[in-house]
């Protein structure tokens, strides 16, 4: 399987604090990978680095085999490597389905200032139906036209989700997408990233709930201290005592 | 001796403006509130002293005790009462409270302008009797000079010595993180009243020093003032002692600069700079700066909001009451007339605001350089006056005027894609006065400037027609970039810049878009407005001007065009029908109780329409589509809550 999104020796201080130290990664196509890692082990700082949001200090980032190190997150969403964040980054003054048809339309840059003198969007350009299905994948139609500021945690997640699909990504990268829903919630999510990795996505995830990590990962990594310190398969991986004894603080 | 005599005067100045700073630093740091209406605290307080010198006979030696260490600070814990704590009990922004403190300014500047009328007084009573004090030989010093530096080393010891007392060590409490000493049981209402207090009792010592040394004028004053925050923005809103080094440097500085002299083309810049280095600094200060030490950390994203619809869309029939108040002028006597062609040129500028603020979501208060700009090149292409250009005829001036402002509005655009809430709204302000003091007030530049109507338009009648026309075009742009999809993307920037990024949305790009589009709106507008009033008069452009449209914006609505246009005809008839200042006065007042107008006075008047007629809304809520197919339990709980609460919806199906 090829390698989507990868990542050499990649390096990240904030204030001068070491906070991702020379990781190497890899996300395949048709893959979960899913990064664990207690509090502070420098995950979120790792998606940042990967999806260009902060510039690493070090280190590079290939999409589809190509350095994409430098480009702005904007950039990188158009070439098919889409996020989610952690603490919500949804429109709130927008409807559910406006917030997921502003990422479907941008995934083409031209023809933004057509509207400026009025002109009407060429029928070829509208992104209505691909924006339904999205909505019906997630469960989110009947909340098409809420604005989304009205919704919970949980659905907010969904939203971001749903926002991510819409640019017709071939690699997500998901920020603990299952906060914030109970444990049926996160496991049609599961089921759904699922369905999303056997149509030859890459999904790449942080994930706390380990038995949700051993259902779905295809790939396991476990970051401690800013750095990568194992991968591989979820059964060999969390069964490692020093693995458990470093996400639950003793041995299991 | 020169050189040290030149320094001597410049510390009387330097050290006021480092009162006035210290004032704001002292009520930002307490109350993370950066009180923009110091200036105008500083001005009122001098003005309440002339009245009681000069008009009420009260000698000074009891007057100015009385103002300074009993009316400032008591005014300061009556702001912080009836003003700021209830904003900060529901959790206002940034945006919210700075244009809360926006209207504490307006609302003094226009009861001065109603009390003690718009003109300039000479006579500001001075609380330190005028004497030369000899240091040595031929060296000699105002007294003045001596008791500012008194005052300054008196605060800044105090201070010093404050942060180390018990109340000190509750302050440096609450200045961290205002949410954890409140459930530490620390007294935050107090900390923060006394912030307010002294915060108001150092603008008012600055303003009753700084007032001898110029005109008592209100507009005039609340500025000086203002452009003292240059050395507050020099200390990163931080260190007092920063605050206090630059005021004294930049003081220095300037009276130092009176001894330079240039001949030529330099000479008129240079002038410019002897009187007003502050803004320089101020300007310089915000550009390389990266950022500020702004309060607001833990929600940067949303601190920089202003309060919008939520996403409702403005029923069509809202439309009537501005096409009304354009239609006012119709019936008005030629007289009245001449004076509402500012009614449609205002309005556009007044929509320019809406662009930036509403649209792209970016405090801009430095709208009025770019329309003063606009009538300066309208005045200038039309005679033929700008080199390198030929002369233009009739109303081809229109349409080049937007398009050759459109590139200072880049130019402004281009720090400010990095800037957002406080930072960029100081520094749009800083433009604005820059271009305000080194292009309007240079004689070279706008003596002579006459502006006229194109000549097919020279009739009032007709001008007021080619303005409609002007206003209408501009709606229809402004409509198409809130509309489709420029619209959505640019309401996904104001929402959030971290999601429309990673949406594939080019935030910069688009961010430009919006200064730049918004800086030629203005220059038409302005354009327009010196066109009606045949003159380019810098007074109609005066930075405070900036700051008052963009308080009339926020009242009417912050993404309303409509209420702009209502609010340019407001802000017009007030100005001609009542006293003078009635019209700021009005506006104040209402910013301040803004937190009662969520979204601005036009959707709080169709929201009541709407509740009035609720039947109307209920029925269109029902059309929402219900899938029945695989419904997660969320989307059965949003269902679920979509149905039970109609006000959230809006109406219309896929």
């Amino acid at each position: 399987m090829n390698p989507l999104l990868e990542a050499h020796g990649l390096t990240k201080r904030i204030d001068g604090v070491l906070i991702v130290d020379e990781v190497d990664f890899v996300a395949r196509a048709g893959q979960v990978t899913v990064i664990v890692g207690p509090n502070g082990a420098g995950k979120t700082t790792l998606f940042d680095c990967l999806s260009g949001v902060g510039t690493p200090d070090a280190g590079s980032v290939w999409h589809r085999g190509e350095d994409v190190t430098a480009l702005p997150s904007d950039a990188l969403a158009r070439r098919g490597l889409a996020r989610t964040f952690q603490r919500s980054s949804v429109f709130p003054t927008m409807t559910v389905a406006d917030n997921l048809m502003v990422a479907a339309e941008s995934h083409r840059r031209r023809g933004l200032l057509r509207g400026v003198v009025g002109m009407p969007e060429p029928r070829r350009l509208r992104h209505g139906a691909a924006v339904r299905e999205v909505l019906a994948d997630l469960g989110l139609t009947p909340a098409a036209h809420v604005v989304a500021g009205e919704l919970s945690p949980g659905t907010l997640h969904l939203v971001e989700l749903g926002r991510a699909l819409c640019t017709g990504p071939d690699t997500l990268l998901l920020d603990e997408p299952a906060s914030g829903l109970d444990d049926t919630e996160a496991e049609h999510l599961h089921q759904l990233l699922h369905r999303l990795a056997a149509r030859n996505l890459a999904v790449v995830m942080i994930e706390h709930d380990l038995r949700l990590v051993d259902e779905t990962a295809d790939v396991v990594y476990v970051m401690a201290a800013g750095r990568a310190v194992v991968s591989g398969s979820p059964k060999d991986v969390l069964r490692r005592a020093d693995v458990s004894s470093l996400l639950f603080g003793r041995p299991s | 001796m020169l050189t040290l005599e030149l320094a001597l005067a410049g510390l009387g100045i330097g050290s006021i403006a480092a009162l006035a700073g210290l004032g704001l630093l002292v009520t930002y740091r307490f109350t993370g509130v950066f009180n923009l209406a110091f200036g105008a605290i500083a001005m009122a307080t001098a003005y309440l002293l002339w009245q009681q010198v000069h008009v009420w006979h009260w000698p000074i030696g009891l007057a100015a005790p009385l103002d300074l260490l009993v009316i400032c600070p008591l005014f300061g814990v009556l702001l912080e009462r009836s003003v700021f704590r209830p904003l900060q009990r529901r959790g206002a922004s940034t945006a919210e409270q700075l244009v809360a403190s926006l209207g504490v300014l307006i609302v003094l500047l226009g009861m001065a302008t109603v009390i003690w009328g718009a003109q300039a007084r000479l006579d500001a009573p001075s609380i330190v009797p005028y004497r030369q004090l000899r240091l040595s030989g031929r060296l000699q010093v105002p007294l003045s000079t001596v008791v500012d530096l008194g005052v300054i080393v008196m605060v800044g010891l105090a201070l010093v010595i404050g942060q180390h007392t018990r109340l000190g060590l509750e302050v440096r409490a609450v200045v961290e993180r205002r949410s954890l000493a409140e459930l530490a049981g620390l007294r935050v209402n107090r900390v923060a009243a006394l912030g307010w207090a002294i915060g108001c009792a150092l603008a008012g010592i600055a303003g009753v020093l700084m007032a001898p040394t110029m005109r008592l004028q209100p507009q005039g004053l609340t500025l000086v003032m203002l452009e003292t925050m240059a050395v507050v923005v020099v200390a990163r809103l931080t260190s007092p002692l920063w605050a206090i080094a630059s005021a004294l440097l930049i003081g220095v500085g300037q009276a130092e600069l009176t001894r330079v002299r240039v001949n030529g083309s330099a000479e008129a810049l240079l002038d410019a700079l002897k009187s007003n280095l502050f803004v320089v600094v101020l300007l310089l200060a915000l550009l390389m700066l990266r950022r500020l030490d702004e309060r607001a950390a833990p929600d940067a994203g949303l601190a920089a909001r202003l309060p919008t619809a939520r996403g409702r869309v403005e029923a069509r029939a809202w439309w009537l009451l501005p096409a009304l108040t354009l239609t006012v002028p119709v019936l008005l006597s030629a007289q009245d007339r001449r004076t509402a062609l500012a009614v449609p040129a205002l309005a556009i500028v007044l929509v320019s605001v809406v662009v930036v603020s509403g649209y792209g979501g970016q405090i801009s208060l430095g709208q009025a350089g770019f329309a003063g700009l606009g009538a300066l090149v309208a005045g200038r292409l039309a005679a033929g006056t700008i080199p390198g250009l030929p002369r233009v005829p009739g109303a081809l001036v229109l349409v080049l005027v937007p398009l050759l402002v459109l590139p200072v509005g880049l130019l402004m655009g281009w720090p400010a894609i990095r800037r957002r809430g406080l930072f960029l709204a100081l520094t749009t302000f800083a433009f604005a006065v820059t271009i305000s003091r080194f292009v309007f007030d240079q004689p070279a530049i706008t003596t002579g400037v006459v502006v006229h109507p194109p000549d097919a338009f020279g009739s009032d009648n007709n001008f007021y027609v080619l303005e409609l026309l002007c206003l209408g075009i501009a709606l229809v742009l402004v409509h198409n970039l809130h509309t489709g999809r420029l619209g959505r993307a640019l309401t996904a920037v104001r929402d959030d810049e971290m999601g429309a990024q990673a949406s594939g949305i080019d935030v910069r790009f688009l961010k430009l878009l919006v200064l730049a589009a918004s800086a030629a709106l203005a220059a038409l507008g302005g354009a327009l407005l010196a066109m009606g009033s045949r003159a380019f008069d810098p007074s109609a452009f005066d930075p405070i001007l900036g700051l008052i449209w963009f308080a009339v914006v926020v009242v009417f609505g912050v993404d309303s065009a409509s209420g702009a246009v209502i609010g340019a005809g407001m802000l017009v008839a007030l100005d001609a029908g009542a006293p003078s200042g009635t019209s700021i006065l009005v506006i104040g007042v209402a910013a301040l109780f803004l937190g009662r107008l969520p979204g601005g006075l036009v959707h709080t008047l169709s929201r009541l329409v709407d509740a009035t007629m609720g039947g109307r809304v209920a029925a269109a809520s029902v059309r929402v589509p219900v899938a029945p197919t695989r419904l997660t339990p969320t989307g059965r709980r949003a269902l679920a809550r979509t149905l039970h609460r109609p006000s959230s919806v809006r109406g219309a199906a896929p």
